[in-house]
């Protein structure tokens, strides 16, 4: 399924020459008060292709995501979805097309996980106008996609870090976005829930007709869950490719100036980054 | 499982139709109560036009004329505090924020003394002393409102941590208290004497226009908040949350800006600051149905108004034939209340 999805998205972007992207970042600027945080990113996104914006702590990958999301207003560029400015949506449409998982936080309330992935279901309905057979479908089913249904009935503020993140992604696919955006959806969670939600995504993508972008400074993460991968270094693009080649020496020596150790990944052979082992310890070996 | 509320299970209109049926059963039975006692049969001997309030007996004239507008007073101010001190944790997400607690009462207290000190000069120049019905002191009052949360807002802004927000709020509230007792030092005394009223908090008078008023405010304010409590829900989740489910946040800030000042300025305006209600009832209710606002806000509505009804009426009795401010009663039943449910809470949510 996802490889038909991609193949025949690929066959569409063959045919058109021109590419254009289902979101596309056209030389997007923003600036923190008199710092500037973003210069001139450019950068595309078709549908069925999950993409992960990766770079270092500070970067900028949040900032950039939440233009896209109309989080942050003044930015300068264009966002366009399917060829139509961001800017020209209201709210309520935008909701419709865009979700937005930011990162985990904290304090929550006593919202039951089930309460909060039902007002996922608000840029569709009226005031007051309850929960039609669709909506609880859709909600049942973003639970059941990310095993949190189990958990349904709890309060929020009684879940662990990864439970509580699987309820906010479900919440996320119950608003039926086409574009679902993540700020570091897998950090602070043990390797298991991490890979739980990261499959959970890609699930979800391959039967939906939607795209995925997500911010990680893990580039392990993103090498092995993303199609293409979007590297930022001082606040412009400084790789925009396969997703497998961020972890290369060469890749990792371009954009980011480091060179750390890879081995490469047993069942896929993707390379993945190690950390460099104390002097010692390398001595004793 | 068992649920996490304990009216979880019932389903809203039934829980807000017998919320109605409660409040007017003992809205009516809190009327009986007094210096006198009255049998419940005085309902059937209510005033008409044919029969006016005048030619009634004594125990209906009392009891019609007196006591039960005055227990409705008490309670359509119960439920306005309360839903103001909803209003207000939405708006600043703070379990804590209350027309108290964040100076809004002081300011509307500022307002009220400010407009009745002013109120000759209002004649002299030629401008009416009310406006769509409303008298003055209900404007002055909601200016005072108005400016104390805007202030408190705009200072909560620079200072993002709930504690910071709330020393802003205590801060705000001292400034307006003096500037209250400044006015009264420096009034002459009949003004200063009924300036009092706005300092202290009590249910001394029910003039006509009272019911009315605070109705209608009390009216508004529910239905808008009914209507949008998706919306709210969203809100208490963040900004940020609301804003990708399409809400317009500013818009919906600045409603809930001016729905709680107006909210306040009502009540400070006919009964004086009254504490506490703010506080405790919407706790209580989020204790009883959940935080879903759709069935928060009408519980909120039911217990406030049923709370302070209660303590008007405990207040009229307890030191007969002195007169106890009902600010006093709910200070000293809801403080400990307050701190007994505060103790108790971690223990419920393990």
């Amino acid at each position: 399924m996802t490889d038909a999805t991609r193949s025949s998205a690929a066959t569409c972007d063959a045919s058109n020459s021109s590419r254009t992207p289902f979101l596309s970042v056209e030389r997007l600027s923003f600036d923190a008060g008199k710092t500037p945080i973003l210069r001139d990113v450019s950068f595309g996104v078709a549908r069925g292709e999950r993409v992960a914006l990766v770079g270092s702590n500070g970067v900028g990958k949040t900032t950039a995501l939440r233009c896209v999301g109309r989080l942050l207003e003044n930015w300068r560029g264009e966002i366009r979805l399917d060829g139509v400015s961001v800017r020209r949506f209201s709210r309520r449409d935008l909701a419709q097309k865009i979700a937005f998982v930011r990162q985990i936080s904290g304090s929550f309330s006593s919202f039951t996980a089930r309460q909060l992935v039902e007002l996922s279901r608000l840029p569709y309905l009226r005031p007051l106008e309850p929960l039609s057979e669709p909506d609880r479908a859709a909600v049942d089913e973003a639970l059941a996609r990310t095993g949190a249904e189990r958990f349904a009935a709890r309060t929020l503020d009684s879940l662990s870090g990864g439970e509580r993140q699987k309820v906010l992604i479900a919440a996320a696919f119950a608003q039926e976005p086409a574009l679902l955006l993540l700020d570091e959806p897998t950090t602070f969670l043990d390797y298991r829930s991490q890979d739980e939600i990261s499959a959970s995504i890609s699930a979800w993508l391959a039967d939906k007709n939607a795209a995925v972008l997500e911010t990680t400074h893990d580039l392990n993460r993103a090498a092995l869950d993303a199609d293409r991968a979007v590297a930022l270094a001082q606040g412009a693009v400084a790789f925009d490719g396969p997703a497998r080649e961020i972890t290369s020496p060469q890749t990792l020596a371009a954009v980011f100036g480091v060179s750390f150790p890879t081995v490469p990944h047993p069942q896929t052979g993707v390379p993945m980054l190690v950390p460099t082992a104390p002097f010692d310890a390398r001595k004793s070996r | 499982m068992k649920p996490a509320f304990p009216f979880a299970r019932v389903k809203t209109p039934l829980l807000f139709l017998a919320g109605l049926a409660v409040a007017t059963l003992a809205l009516f039975a809190l009327s009986l109560v007094g210096k006198t006692t009255y049998s419940p049969d005085v309902w059937t001997r209510f005033p008409t036009d044919a029969v006016p309030l005048a030619e009634l007996d004594a125990a209906a004239k009392i009891f019609w004329g007196e006591r039960l507008p005055k227990t409705v007073l008490a309670a359509l101010a119960g439920a306005a505090l309360a839903l103001a001190g909803l209003t207000m944790q939405t708006l600043f997400r703070n379990d804590l924020a209350t027309p108290y607690t964040l100076g809004i009462a002081s300011g509307a207290s500022f307002g009220a003394t400010l407009s009745i000190q002013f109120s000759g000069t209002l004649v002299a120049i030629g401008l009416p002393l009310s406006l769509f019905g409303v008298p003055q002191v209900v404007w002055g009052s909601f200016g005072g409102a108005a400016l104390a949360v805007g202030l408190v807002l705009l200072l909560s802004r620079r200072a993002q941590t709930p504690e910071r927000v709330l020393l802003a709020g205590v801060a705000t509230g001292f400034f307006f208290s003096s500037l209250v007792l400044c006015q009264q030092y420096l009034a002459n005394p009949t003004k200063a004497f009924a300036a009092i009223r706005w300092t202290t908090g009590g249910l001394l008078l029910c003039e006509p226009g009272y019911l009315a008023t605070t109705g209608a405010v009390l009216a508004v304010a529910s239905l808008f908040l009914y209507r949008r409590s998706r919306e709210l829900d969203a809100l208490t989740l963040g900004d940020e949350r609301a804003l990708s489910l399409g809400v317009d946040v500013a818009r919906l800030r600045a409603a809930l800006f001016l729905l709680s000042s107006a909210l306040v300025a009502v009540v400070v305006a006919f009964c004086g600051p009254i504490g506490f209600v703010g506080l405790t009832v919407p706790h209580v209710a989020r204790l009883c149905v959940g935080v879903e606002r759709r069935r928060l806000i009408p519980a909120t509505l039911f217990l406030g108004a049923l709370f302070l009804a209660a303590c008007h009426t405990f207040a009229r009795i307890v030191l007969f034939p002195s007169v106890l401010p009902v600010g006093v009663v709910t200070s000293l039943l809801g403080a400990p209340f307050f701190l007994a449910l505060l103790l108790r809470e971690p223990r419920r949510n393990r």
